[in-house]
């Protein structure tokens, strides 16, 4: 090495510890970025090239240090357990928030829920026992079954509306997939020719993963790493992101009459959609019909029940009764038949003796409609519990992996400040030894030769 | 989180955040359950609860119409009792009239205001008989008069126009009360009510014939009879009526205990509940402050 080559070690020195300073300013100024992975640059010794020759010209000191390009911490395998972790942890959460509206638009126990109603409308028939001739009595039955009626199409009602709003919501997320998975091809094509140019491409991969865990939240993916830090994105077993390629979602709410799908844009097949997308699916195509399904079941109950026994009696002129409930489309409503003229409710048992009111409190005596509803009401709470519970781990579950994922990838600011110190030092190391070296040159240039001047 | 695991102050305040968070949310819970006094708001807070909240409240809605039709039943027996009470008095002032009229020292005038004021008795019955309540005859049993007819028991000539229908009043759970007792029940078979008694009385005190009253006044007697028959009847029922509900009020109550068991909060209980939640969610508070305050940058110059 010549004399001078000495003065590029303590360069090397200085140049490599700059850029470790650098990154530990970058690290410390992202400590509270999310999905931030800390940042590491590499010294590594510059050695001569050592060749097996007579007249090799190393004398074995090295060339000074070296900084390699600056990478990030991080664990794939963590990364992919939390991928797993969120879109399962955000697929319950939307359950549990349909949940929690259904369990709103029921409000049971209260005294204005449709149980309070039900039990009202029977005890309404007691008052057309005890009052057979009396018309208001008869008129007041034909109202709360009225007012009964309209409670069960306004739950009904606000069943559908949920749904509705649902699947905008889920039109709305399809959307936002779409734009993220297109972000995340970009940003693959980006890191391909950062990596390409041995470009540090640290950040542009956190920005990357940032978006795929947004995807995992929204419909669940799994990801296939690539060469050259590029990710694939996949949903099922399809590709929604491959390299710098990326393919589109959409919903299809007509091809089959009363499912809302999510399918591929180009194949038109059905997507296997998770996290919050998948689950509001669940919620439009399963949750809420099951609950439409069950409340229809018990106005068919209470129709049945209502009408069999009406239908043995006599109403106040002799005739025999006709249905007191009609079942449509648009769910129960009083026949109007009975509506336009009360005395045609029956209550009598017989066309003889018509101040009778057995039938009357033979209806009030029937309770298969309240206990299908209470039974609609136990299953909807156990649902809902258990989902809550489901939540509560999950949430336990997500919050451990996002801890394992931040102890290999998180800033932690001791450490940076030890780095930052021992940077220092050699920063100033490096600085002296140039120092050192000029002197010698110094001594060498000017003070050499003047032997007895 | 496992101790070998890397701390950083991120993952450091990520999970004081979830513990605040947690604590909050507990706490919000426990001051939702005070401010509202419920135990359960919702189907989730307790599936099993609700349902039994759903089915006490239907029992307490059907008990409380048991009682309502108690008192319409009890009001049913109670004018029942003061029509038969009037009738039984009338018949045996028409008894004493009978006597009286036997005696033969009487003149035509005198039996002729004897007479009328038999007759007089007798519109009496017949109007304590049509007794109505709420525009419904008490004795017609379940006859509706059609179109133009009068609405009554007995009609001008005394002759029964209800019919054989029973009023029955569902008091309590599984039991049922007759509240009515028809017109030939109280007031005898068509071919001898006691209207017709007194009509015949009347004409037998006119016809001055002395000879044929004891078998009108037995007659009396019977009607009589078959009055304080129902009257008793009456006071039966009445009695069975009261008993039953009051059974019913007091499984009423019983079931409105349990309700309130189930729904409603245990106050000393939630108040020790949220006042344990309020100083757990305050340590963390402090502890977090400790946890995220420090950095070597502290110590160093």
């Amino acid at each position: 090495m010549s004399d001078f080559g000495a003065l590029s070690v303590g360069l090397s020195g200085l140049q490599a510890h700059r850029r470790a300073l650098d990154v530990a300013g970058h690290n410390l100024a992202n400590v509270n970025s999310p999905g931030y992975s800390r940042q590491r640059v590499d010294l590594s010794p510059m050695t001569e090239p050592v060749g097996a020759a007579i007249f090799a010209r190393t004398n074995g000191a090295g060339l000074g240090v070296r900084a390699s390009t600056a990478y990030r911490l991080h664990d794939q395998f963590t990364e992919i357990r939390a991928l797993q972790e969120h879109g399962a942890d955000s697929s319950l959460k939307q359950s549990q928030a349909v949940l929690g509206q259904i369990e709103a638009a029921v409000n049971e126990p209260s005294d204005t829920g449709m149980a309070s109603q039900i039990n009202r409308f029977m005890a309404a028939w007691h008052d057309v026992a005890n009052r057979p001739d009396d018309l208001s009595a008869r008129r007041q039955i034909v109202e709360v079954g009225k007012t009964l009626a309209a409670d069960f199409a306004r739950l009904d009602g606000s069943f559908s509306a949920m749904s509705a709003n649902l699947t905008s919501e889920l039109r709305a997320g399809v959307a936002d997939v779409n734009v993220t998975a297109s972000a995340v091809a970009d940003l693959n094509t980006r890191i391909l020719a950062a990596v390409n140019a041995d470009m540090p491409a640290g950040d542009l991969m956190d920005q990357r993963d940032a978006l795929v865990r947004t995807l995992a939240d929204q419909v669940g993916v799994t990801t296939r790493p690539q060469d050259k830090g590029v990710v694939d994105v996949y949903l099922g077993t399809n590709a929604l992101v491959r390299g710098g390629v990326a393919d589109a979602l959409r919903v299809d709410a007509t091809s089959t009459p009363g499912v809302t799908a999510v399918v591929w844009d180009r194949l038109g097949v059905t997507a296997t959609a998770s996290g919050s997308v998948g689950a509001l699916q669940g919620s439009i195509n399963t949750t809420i019909p099951a609950y439409r399904a069950q409340l229809t079941a018990v106005q068919l109950q209470l129709s049945t029940d209502v009408n069999a026994v009406h239908t043995t009696g006599f109403d106040l002129n002799g005739a025999a009764g006709v249905p007191f409930f009609q079942m449509g489309p648009g769910g129960l409503s009083v026949n109007p038949v009975i509506d336009a003229d009360p005395s045609k409710v029956a209550a009598a048992a017989t066309a003889t003796g018509l101040r009778d009111g057995s039938v009357a409190g033979r209806i009030a005596d029937q309770t298969g409609a309240a206990s299908a509803y209470n039974a609609m009401v136990l299953h909807l709470g156990i649902e809902s519990r258990t989902i809550n519970r489901q939540v509560a781990t999950q949430s336990l579950v997500t919050e451990q992996v996002d801890a394992a994922r931040e102890a290999t990838s998180g800033v932690n600011i001791d450490e940076e400040m030890t780095n930052m110190i021992a940077i220092q030092h050699a920063y100033a190391a490096s600085a002296r030894f140039i120092s050192a070296v000029d002197s010698m040159l110094d001594t060498l240039i000017h003070n050499t030769g003047l032997v007895g001047r | 989180m496992s101790a070998s695991f890397r701390v950083t102050q991120r993952s450091a305040s990520l999970g004081v955040q979830a513990n605040l968070q947690r604590g909050i949310s507990a706490l919000q819970t426990l001051q939702d359950k005070v401010s509202s006094g419920r135990e359960i708001s919702r189907p989730s807070d307790s599936p099993g609860g609700t349902s039994s909240a759903l089915n006490l409240r239907s029992d307490i809605a059907r008990l409380g119409q048991f009682d309502r039709n108690a008192n319409d039943g009890g009001g049913w027996l109670a004018e029942s009792d003061n029509a038969l009470q009037g009738s039984a008095q009338v018949l045996r002032r028409a008894r004493d009239l009978g006597a009286t009229a036997v005696n033969a020292s009487l003149n035509a005038t005198d039996r002729e205001a004897l007479a009328v004021e038999v007759d007089g008795l007798r519109g009496q019955l017949l109007s304590l008989a049509n007794s109505s309540r709420l525009g419904r005859p008490l004795f017609s049993g379940n006859a509706l008069p059609g179109v133009g007819q009068p609405n009554v028991a007995f009609d001008a000539t005394g002759t029964y126009v209800g019919d054989a229908g029973t009023v029955v009043r569902p008091v309590a759970e599984g039991a049922s009360v007759q509240v009515n007792l028809t017109g030939p029940d109280v007031y005898g078979p068509a071919a001898n009510n006691a209207f017709k008694v007194l009509t015949d009385l009347a004409a037998n005190i006119r016809a001055n014939s002395p000879t044929i009253s004891p078998t009108s006044i037995n007659d009396i007697d019977t009607a009589l009879n078959r009055i304080q028959t129902g009257l008793a009847t009456v006071g039966a029922r009445t009695n069975q009526l009261e008993t039953l509900q009051g059974r019913n009020i007091v499984s009423r109550d019983n079931r409105v205990n349990s309700l309130s068991e189930i729904e409603s909060i245990d106050l000393p209980k939630a108040l020790t509940d949220l006042k344990l939640q309020e100083l757990a969610y305050q340590a963390s508070l402090s502890a977090a402050a400790r946890v995220i305050q420090p950095s070597l940058m502290d110590f160093l110059r």
